[in-house]
């Protein structure tokens, strides 16, 4: 059966949504848990993208697929190429070993699929 | 009326919403409230609450572009709207040009959040950035002062557009907040056509859809008011 053209962004669309009932049912946590993301990817010593690079990096670790699309998108819209997560995928796998390397593949199919949407929308 | 004005009241409209909610845990309360008339108004205080539970993603181009856009889009509804109020008598006019200004409120409030220009900054009520828009907005007026029945038709037309656009825009955004708040525009807007076309009906008008099919137009307009999302 062929993969879903969409996968990641269906998948981190289909997150959002289930994620709205809690921030309904519990609302300061969630503003806790955005204020803690803001925070930590906003540009500082290190910039926005390097950040978000470490993000995916730990999304990876953490076997984390919705993770990795979130990531994933926002490194393609700050503008990270190909090579620089290729590059984090490698430190990623150094660390982590084989499993780590099976869900870089997933983080490459993801920047590769956000990527790819990015430019038929600009074209 | 200064728009500057305008975005100053809503500011501290907001702030004391969120002073008077307290900052407590619980649910913050419906973003949008729809009256039995199906005029969908947003409420600043619950908008903001709600957005801060949201995660500041990064925002590509076409989001960034898609917000300037419904900012001017939703704005000249209002624009509109306001002068058919002091034409023609049916509330449907003033009621849905004041929700309307909430809705281009939430859109500036998400200008705001990723700390984007507003186009419309500084300029009064009549008057937009894009020339596009300006002249839809010219010739939209003229039309709404030669009959009720214009008017009427000229507020169904303007929902259908915005009901095409966002449609359309959505299909570009990937960040949840922006979808959040489209999708409760998209349900305003199919609300104020119903009672756009039922006061039109009322007055013997007739209406042909332009921009999005006959039977979507028709699905819309024989379902019921949509109360929440």
């Amino acid at each position: 059966m062929a993969e879903p053209t969409h996968k990641y962004r269906d998948l981190t669309q289909s997150i959002s949504a289930g994620l709205s009932n809690l921030r309904t049912s519990t609302p300061e946590v969630m503003k806790g848990f955005s204020d803690l993301g803001r925070a930590a990817t906003a540009d500082g010593v290190l910039d926005a993208k390097t950040k978000e690079l470490s993000a995916l990096a730990l999304s990876v670790a953490a076997r984390c697929d919705p993770c990795i699309g979130f990531h994933a998108n926002a490194l393609v819209k700050l503008g990270a190429t190909r090579q620089e997560i290729d590059e984090t995928l490698g430190v990623t796998t150094y660390m982590g070993g084989g499993p780590s390397l099976m869900y870089a593949a997933n983080a490459v199919a993801a920047f590769d699929e956000f990527s790819k949407a990015t430019t038929s929308k600009t074209a | 009326m200064k728009r500057r004005w305008f975005n100053a009241s809503l500011l501290a409209v907001i702030a004391g919403t969120l002073v008077a909610c307290g900052g407590g845990d619980g649910d913050p309360g419906p973003v949008m409230a729809v009256d039995a008339t199906g005029t969908s108004t947003f409420s600043a205080g619950n908008l903001a609450a709600q957005l801060g539970t949201y995660p500041l993603a990064p925002l590509s181009t076409a989001e960034a572009d898609s917000l300037a856009f419904m900012r001017e889009e939703e704005q000249l509804a209002h624009d509109v709207y306001a002068v058919s109020a002091t034409l023609w008598n049916p509330p449907v006019f003033a009621n849905i040009s004041a929700s309307e200004a909430t809705h281009s409120a939430a859109v500036k409030a998400l200008l705001d959040r990723y700390q984007l220009p507003d186009p419309l900054t500084g300029l009064p009520n009549g008057s937009f950035n894009t020339p596009a828009f300006q002249a839809l907005y010219d010739a939209l007026v003229t039309t709404s002062r030669t009959s009720l029945i214009e008017a009427l038709k000229v507020g169904v037309q303007i929902e259908e557009l915005d009901i095409r656009d966002i449609t359309a825009q959505k299909a570009g955004i990937d960040n949840a907040d922006i979808l959040m708040v489209y999708d409760n525009l998209l349900r305003g807007s199919r609300n104020h056509l119903r009672a756009f076309m039922k006061v039109l009906t009322q007055q013997g008008g007739t209406y042909v859809p332009q921009y999005i099919s006959q039977a979507e137009f028709d699905a819309i307009v024989n379902s019921a008011v949509e109360t929440g999302p």
